[in-house]
């Protein structure tokens, strides 16, 4: 079964690298765990400068914090390994979603900002839980990378409830 | 006969106790058992995150990874104790009277 995210990442994909992406590698799906950490930090530096929500500021740095914490974690698990991240359609599609949605963000200001960052917020923490669950998880070979990226979802699940908490406060 | 040496062991309150919870893969250990006004506990963040150990009202603890913080436990009663950065870290303390 496709996620939602591994189809946005075939749609840009030639055929021939399509069988491959159903079955990403360790080094793939470090490539992809970690760049969804960095995209994460980078929206969230992002909203810091914008905002002026203390609530949302709050948020946004905790994004940075957390996401900083595991993809040190992850740098140290595959230097570890002697892993080199190999990059893929899948970290590429979420590279080029992420640029236009900072684009996008970027035009906007004050609750009109913190109402679209917020939204982006939460569903992009559910495509990625989504990607952990279906794909990433079940996929990783090695242990140690595996109960990383458990922790990712730990961590991606209170985010998702936190930025959802946080949009229903901001819609009222 | 000789005098029969009568020793009445008075009851003297249970000296407070402490216990550590462990704060780790983004959630907090388990309650304690038995807890007693008086009794403090140590938070202790081992987790590569940062958290908080926050009742409200009671006490607010944000603790960096590695860090730890240690509260009395002034009143009877059950706290909620939750994470404020990710609010669904939670555990409940259920205090009883002295």
């Amino acid at each position: 079964m496709l996620t939602r995210l591994t189809f946005a990442a075939l749609l840009l994909m030639p055929a021939a690298a399509l069988a491959q992406a159903q079955k990403p590698n360790d080094a793939q799906i470090a490539h992809i765990a970690y760049t969804a950490g960095v995209l994460d930090v980078t929206a969230g530096k992002q909203a810091l400068e914008k905002s002026t929500n203390p609530d949302v500021k709050a948020f946004a740095s905790e994004m940075v914090r957390d996401h900083q914490a595991v993809n040190e974690k992850a740098l140290a698990l595959v230097k570890k390994l002697n892993v080199t991240p190999q990059d893929n359609p899948t970290s590429q599609a979420l590279t080029k979603a992420a640029a236009a949605k900072v684009a996008e963000l970027g035009k906007l200001s004050g609750a009109a900002f913190d109402r679209a960052y917020v939204e982006n917020e939460v569903a992009y923490h559910k495509t990625v839980n989504g990607a952990l669950k279906d794909t990433l998880i079940p996929n990783a070979q090695n242990a140690e990378l595996k109960s990383l990226l458990q922790t990712g979802l730990s961590l991606f699940t209170a985010h998702q409830q936190h930025a959802e908490h946080l949009s229903m406060s901001l819609a009222k | 006969m000789g005098a029969l040496l009568l020793v009445w062991a008075t009851p003297h309150p249970a000296e407070a106790a402490r216990y550590v919870i462990e704060i780790k893969n983004m959630a907090f250990g388990p309650a304690p058992q038995h807890l007693k006004v008086g009794d403090t506990i140590l938070w202790r963040n081992d987790d590569m995150f940062r958290h908080t150990a926050t009742a409200k009202p009671g006490f607010d603890l944000d603790l960096a990874p590695g860090a730890q913080g240690e509260v009395t436990l002034k009143n009877p009663g059950t706290l909620k104790v939750i994470c404020r950065y990710h609010p669904n870290m939670t555990v409940q303390l259920a205090v009883e009277k002295e």
